[in-house]
């Protein structure tokens, strides 16, 4: 669902009169009017920014965090992930939105009062059900609500562990663009007729990242089906765009590497936040329908937004498993809707409260045995894979976590948090943030970097290796080139890697970069020149003397500069020329017969035509030429494919290329066999006759079948036997008119 | 020039003409030596990507084969720059 379409314009007159009384209250007003005076107004009411802006200002904190949510999940969500969000956020909700089964009351509530609308029937009002009902808000509430606020967790800092584990934001990014780099060679990630991702595409990309088919072993800690979490997640991300059952990096990965960490990070993470395909769980591998991981992922994240930012101790999962229990334990589960029938009928209200206590006890034991496990899953994989968490040791097992510098800038985007090296470094700052070795290696030391230098390396240079504090690239011909042909001036590659460097660069070095630079103009392709084309040199010579701007060409050629190929367009410089736009289909100008003779009807001045011909054809006269099989076959064997000569006669032929012509051209690509025999053919006019000699024994050596009712198939070579046979039997033998048969 | 290209002069170059004529948005391969363009013709699957020679150190390129003509110049070990 694009923005466009969730704007709420379409959907309000299907509304019922009932509900769309409810709504008109948020703007202010009145419930009692008449259905269409609802619709008119509620629409007004939402094209009016300063009247949003007044509806958003008087809402609650949860229903303007349930917006916020919504938002940071692209305008769309399932109603239990943002039920989830907003309790584990802390934010205070009515008590009533939750006392029946999970979230249904809490969704109504969104939806009553038309912040918010529900996809599948009876849109407007909310009903319980089975599927993943998404909630959706009009993108013009959306754009007054801020991010998400959080109500503070307050939970007892732990010691610091012993042992930890980190990954810089410089390895999380490089491993990051690593993937986007893969996705791009690889042609982007393609889709089954049923929106899955293709398996021969993860095993791909698998393969190229030299993944294991197993779990991916992380510093000891287990990511499981890591393949799958990711892509998942890169597929349900803003890195990627689906165009016809395949999708492609919508930036360029040299134009994501410009980005914060926590920006790249984040784009990573709201993709995780929206896979429903694949979870977890080390101990759970098989999901039932109506799993709720992705609720789960929402809630973990606004508890991770809880906690204190200026803070950076140490938390113990044990705190943060229960402080994340008290918020939603018990309305909420990974493994599906929870349910709290319990019958109060003729109970005194201790009766009541110890029915719920034990109730909740009951809760707490599973939730120990499943939703604890998963949330140590997922600090143990992708959050600590992105670099958002520290963790703490205890032996191999984790046992404390504490928010990075990374993580806090994904949870809190509007806060000013330094991630890594400063951007703009000063003279206080780093003195260089890698060292240019003269073999050529540049050693990168990954805490003094920013993203804007590893995106300039990755550019211009090929990564060799990288570890926790380093990473190792290497400046190579085909590197530096593809650097320099991604727009980057040499003087200023040679400024920028100077400039990060901690020496100067080596003499050797530098050399041989400069070398490496100047062989780029022994070889020029200019894929959209302007060549002007004279009658006589005399007349080039007379242009050039009239100062026309260019490079000389043979004899009779110029290479116009940019600057005045439009001047000759316009007939300024040189007066009337004629104009031959390689760019735009060129002049049907030939005609050809099914025997492969090619004629060139009319004069036609493009360079193409006659050189093309030359390279498919045996050259005739002036203007024709001769397709034959054994130049084809040449001209195949150079690497050309016969599509090419058949599109080319598409183009420039005058009439449609004769069938058997291209037929003929096909095999002479690729040959095709059809079997062929001499057989002798026996007709008569009477299908008794036929049928009695087909039955004959004497007939049956010499008889290869029936063709029609009237015409048996005999072998040629026993044409003599097959007479004599005839002749004995009273026949009077004609010759056969083909033209009859 | 017909000599080191190993193909007929085409047909139009020996035309008089009458006036000049822009070819616009052409794609052509130049080469600062022209040793280098000897080279791309000796090669077989370079020659079938070029067409008219116009000059020592100029030639046309096959339109739809730009690509194709890039990746056998870097694979022949040159690192062409290209003017899109």
């Amino acid at each position: 669902m694009n923005e466009l379409s969730r704007r709420f314009d379409p959907y309000i007159p299907q509304i019922k009169s009932d509900d769309l009384k409810r709504m008109v209250r948020l703007y202010g007003g009145d419930a009692k009017m008449q259905k269409q005076r609802c619709i008119d107004f509620l629409i007004a009411a939402l094209a009016k920014p300063e009247t949003v802006r007044q509806a958003i200002a008087g809402l609650e904190p949860f229903e303007l965090l349930s917006l916020a949510l919504a938002k940071q999940l692209g305008g769309a969500a399932d109603y239990n992930t943002l039920a989830a969000g907003v309790l584990a956020a802390g934010v205070r909700v009515p008590s009533r939105l939750f006392e029946r089964d999970s979230a249904n009351e809490f969704a109504s509530h969104l939806v009553h009062r038309g912040l918010f609308l529900n996809d599948g029937y009876s849109i407007g009002r909310f009903y319980s059900s089975y599927e993943r009902t998404q909630l959706f808000s009009d993108p013009r509430l959306l754009a007054h609500v801020a991010a998400p606020e959080v109500a503070l967790l307050a939970l007892p800092p732990a010691p610091t562990p012993s042992a930890t584990l980190v990954r810089l934001p410089p390895t999380v990014m490089l491993e990051l663009l690593g993937f986007l780099q893969t996705l791009d060679q690889m042609g982007g990630l393609g889709l089954t007729q049923k929106g899955e991702l293709r398996a021969n595409d993860l095993s791909k990309f698998r393969k190229a990242l030299q993944w294991p088919k197993e779990d991916l072993v992380v510093d000891g800690l287990t990511f499981k089906d890591a393949v799958t979490g990711l892509l998942t997640a890169l597929r349900h991300s803003d890195f990627l765009a689906l165009t016809t059952q395949t999708l492609i990096l919508r930036k360029p990965v040299a134009e994501v590497a410009t980005r914060s960490y926590g920006e790249q990070v984040a784009t990573l993470v709201n993709g995780f936040l929206r896979v429903t395909e694949w979870n977890e769980s080390t101990n759970n591998r098989w999901q039932s329908y109506g799993n709720q991981y992705q609720a789960g992922r929402l809630a973990l994240l606004m508890a991770l937004a809880s906690l204190p930012v200026e803070s950076d101790k140490f938390y113990t999962i044990d705190a943060f498993d229960e402080a994340l229990f008290a918020r939603i334990g018990a309305q909420f589960s990974v493994e599906g809707k929870v349910y709290r029938y319990f019958s109060t009928y003729g109970k005194t209200a201790a009766e009541i409260k110890q029915m719920e206590a034990k109730w909740l006890a009951e809760k707490r034991a599973k939730w120990l045995k499943t939703e604890r496990p998963w949330i140590e899953s997922v600090l143990a994989s992708w959050l600590y894979y992105l670099g958002m968490v520290e963790l703490g040791l205890d032996g191999k097992r984790v046992v404390a976590f504490r928010l990075t510098a990374l993580g806090k800038a994904v949870l809190h985007p509007t806060k000013e948090i330094t991630v890594g090296a400063p951007v703009n470094p000063t003279a206080d700052g780093p003195a260089g943030s890698w060292v240019v070795q003269p073999n050529f290696d540049v050693i990168v030391y990954l805490d003094r970097t920013t993203p804007p230098q590893l995106a300039f390396l990755e550019r211009h240079a090929e990564r060799t290796q990288a570890q926790q504090y380093t990473a190792h690239y290497r400046l190579t011909r085909e590197s530096v080139y593809r650097g320099l042909e991604s727009g980057t001036t040499f003087a200023a590659f040679m400024e920028e890697l100077a400039r990060h460097a901690q020496s100067p660069l080596p003499q050797n070095v530098m050399v041989e970069l400069t070398e490496w630079a100047g062989l780029r103009d022994q070889v020029v392709l200019h894929h959209r020149s302007q060549l002007l084309e004279f009658p006589t040199p005399a007349a080039r010579q007379s242009a050039l003397a009239a100062n026309l701007a260019g490079t000389p060409v043979g004899e009779r050629f110029l290479l116009l500069d940019a600057s005045v190929a439009k001047q000759v367009r316009q007939q300024k410089v040189i007066g009337p020329v004629e104009r031959i736009d390689y760019l735009t289909p060129l002049p049907k100008v030939l005609q050809v017969d099914e025997s492969g003779l090619i004629q060139c009807k009319t004069r036609t001045p493009d360079l193409l035509i006659e050189a093309q011909l030359d390279q498919w054809a045996e050259r005739g006269s002036t203007d024709q030429w001769q397709l034959t099989a054994a130049r084809v076959t040449t001209q195949l064997k150079s690497g050309a494919r016969i599509d090419d000569l058949i599109i080319l006669l598409h183009e420039r032929l005058t009439h449609t290329l004769p069938s058997f012509l291209e037929l003929a051209l096909r095999n002479w690509g690729r040959a095709k066999s059809v079997e062929l025999e001499s057989l002798v053919v026996l007709r008569t006019n009477s299908v008794l006759m036929l049928t009695t000699l087909s039955n004959s024994k004497r007939l049956q050596p010499y008889l290869r079948g029936q063709l029609t009712e009237y015409v048996l198939l005999f072998d040629a070579a026993h044409l003599a036997e097959l007479r004599e046979v005839l002749e004995w039997a009273g026949f009077k033998l004609a010759d056969l008119e083909i033209g009859k048969l | 020039m017909a000599k080191s290209t190993k193909k007929s002069l085409p047909k139009r170059v020996e035309q008089t003409l009458t006036q000049p004529i822009l070819h616009a948005n052409l794609s052509i391969i130049e080469v600062a030596e022209s040793y280098i363009l000897d080279m791309c013709f000796q090669d077989k699957l370079a020659a079938s990507l070029l067409l008219t020679r116009l000059s020592d150190r100029v030639a046309v390129i096959e339109p739809t084969k730009r690509d194709e003509l890039l990746a056998r110049l870097l694979k022949l070990g040159h690192t062409p720059k290209v003017l899109r």
